[in-house]
């Protein structure tokens, strides 16, 4: 919201939030519209249906999803990073006929003012695949909109108001899908997903310096290593990602171009990219300890992350 | 059961199989004896190293959809062209790597459900046949696991369905071992000849402008100095 909110701001936009509910949920509520508002939103749209409220598959929510995008019709739809967006994100922009992109930081035209009719001059960016460079989308010059997963970054600001409207669409039950959930656990790699300060620890970090790290960092930092499902990783879009040992490359974690990446190289081998690896080095800083030991240092330092 | 595991054409100097694609093959191989496996690539001639590696893989067949490049192109357009000719091959299910797609963004497993009418489900870690399939019903045969909103969970799906695939915390990390060519599994060649699909061309505005990233490194010399770089979030 806060991102949504910066951007809006600068550009002349509307900001929408958007919300799934069960038929005369518990969400419809001054409360929410209270949160939401001074979150940034300059509206809410509350998605009612039967079934809405469980967790959100497009088998489910996409149906419903599409026909409030229809009804705003807007520009770029936004999905926090770590929430529903890998899963509803795609099928929506291909249901709109709209671009698509993950790990994305805004940034304002310096253009002077909005274009016609209120439409403001924002455009997104992300990484290409081999960190060559970058792609960047502006919905007015593609004239379509962009559905996009912004990174985990940004600062939350409360510069809204509560007094704004709630709009509530009745969506109709979306067909009987062909899935039924069976069970479910916590996801003990949420907290990598979610990771604004990401440390990974390559496989010359020994078990101990690990857990010695674990226990030290503050609660602002994650720290994940061989052993992180790939997944979480590649889910994860922190604002700063420390790669502790040279992963490097072979290290598939959704940056934006707003992040920035530390290395500490531990060893000539793995501070050396691997054959075909070397346009995928985007680290901004680097510490060579030169042999030293780190740790105490390191651990020092993360505990300054806020 | 028929499996369709979508490929694209690797970029010069990748590995011809991205780890998920790997992923999406030993799933597909994972379900057993008597089903088929399929890989599915568009592209040229030039662009089969991936069907070269997935027949290495163990799948069954492999085919190319004949035409131009698509090797840049965006989801929605190679979505058209790889649901288009998995029509043609009447599959119960369709596989895909995430983020395997141009760019690697992950969207285009979701096209190809769009343009096959089938349901869509990304990311998921595990595929198995459920106890239900194993005793001859039909409705929800599969069973799959999926992370998200802090869970994980399990969820019973029904055929056809469209899904792309991660590589899980469980999965090997080297992916299903290679077995020699059979003889006779060549790569067969498909043409699409649905009038419907006439309007494909090779689009790639929608992927955005490529811009320079002018990013010097700096080398420091602490960890303090390190960090505190690392949480200045200047702008770029």
């Amino acid at each position: 919201m806060a991102e949504a909110r910066r951007s809006a701001h600068a550009a002349g936009l509307t900001v929408y939030a958007l919300l799934f509910d069960e038929p005369h949920g518990a969400l419809r509520s001054d409360a929410l519209a209270g949160v939401l508002g001074r979150a940034g939103a300059d509206r809410v749209l509350v998605c009612e249906g039967a079934g809405l409220g469980a967790p959100p598959l497009d088998v489910t929510h996409g149906r419903a999803l599409f026909t409030a995008a229809e009804r705003v019709p807007p520009i770029v739809i936004l999905f926090p990073c770590g929430g529903p967006g890998e899963e509803l994100g795609p099928p929506l922009a291909v249901r709109l006929g709209a671009a698509y992109a993950r790990a994305v930081d805004f940034r304002v035209s310096e253009e002077s003012g909005p274009l016609a009719d209120g439409v403001g001059r924002i455009t997104l960016r992300r990484w290409r695949a081999d960190r060559s460079g970058y792609r960047e989308l502006d919905p007015v010059e593609i004239e379509r909109p962009i559905v996009a997963l912004l990174g985990a970054h940004g600062v939350v600001r409360e510069e809204g108001t509560p007094d704004i409207d709630v709009e509530v669409i009745a969506c109709a039950p979306a067909p009987e899908a062909p899935v039924v959930e069976l069970d479910s656990e916590p996801d003990e790699m949420e907290a990598v997903i979610q990771a604004r300060a990401l440390v990974f620890l390559g496989p010359g970090v020994s078990p101990q310096v690990a857990d010695r790290l674990r226990a030290e960092a503050p609660a602002g930092v994650v720290i994940a290593d061989g052993a992180t499902a790939p997944r979480a990783l590649a889910a994860a879009s922190p604002e700063f990602l420390l790669d502790v040992g040279g992963a490097g490359g072979r290290l598939d974690v959704g940056l934006s171009p707003r992040a920035r990446v530390g290395l500490i190289p531990l060893s000539r081998e793995g501070a050396s990219p691997a054959a075909g690896e070397s346009a995928r080095q985007v680290h901004d800083l680097v510490w060579d300890p030169a042999g030293a030991d780190p740790w105490d240092e390191l651990a020092a330092a993360l505990r300054t992350v806020p | 059961m028929r499996i369709i595991v979508c490929l694209h054409a690797s970029p010069p100097g990748g590995q011809p199989l991205a780890d998920n694609d790997r992923e999406a093959i030993r799933l597909a191989r994972a379900l057993g004896e008597g089903h088929e496996v399929i890989a599915l690539l568009a592209g040229n001639k030039d662009e089969i190293a991936p069907l070269e590696a997935a027949l290495r893989a163990g799948v069954d067949r492999a085919a190319r959809v004949s035409g131009e490049s698509f090797a840049a192109a965006d989801f929605h357009t190679l979505g058209q062209v790889l649901g288009s000719a998995a029509r043609t091959l009447g599959p119960d299910l369709i596989l895909g790597g995430a983020r395997s797609d141009t760019d690697g963004l992950g969207a285009l497993t979701a096209s190809i459900a769009r343009h096959t009418s089938l349901p869509h489900l990304a990311n998921i870690e595990s595929l198995a046949l459920s106890a239900a399939a194993a005793a001859g019903a039909r409705s929800l045969p599969l069973t799959v696991t999926v992370r998200g909103e802090g869970r994980m969970r399990r969820l019973a799906v029904g055929v056809p369905f469209v899904m792309s695939v991660v590589r899980g915390a469980a999965a090997p990390a080297t992916g299903a071992p290679e077995r020699p060519g059979a003889p006779g599994r060549s790569i067969e060649t498909l043409a699409i000849f649905d009038p419907e699909v006439t309007v494909i061309r090779r689009r790639t505005e929608i992927l955005g402008t490529s811009a320079t990233a002018e990013r010097p490194v700096k080398t420091v010399s602490s960890a303090a100095e390190l960090v505190a770089g690392l949480i200045r979030g200047d702008e770029r």
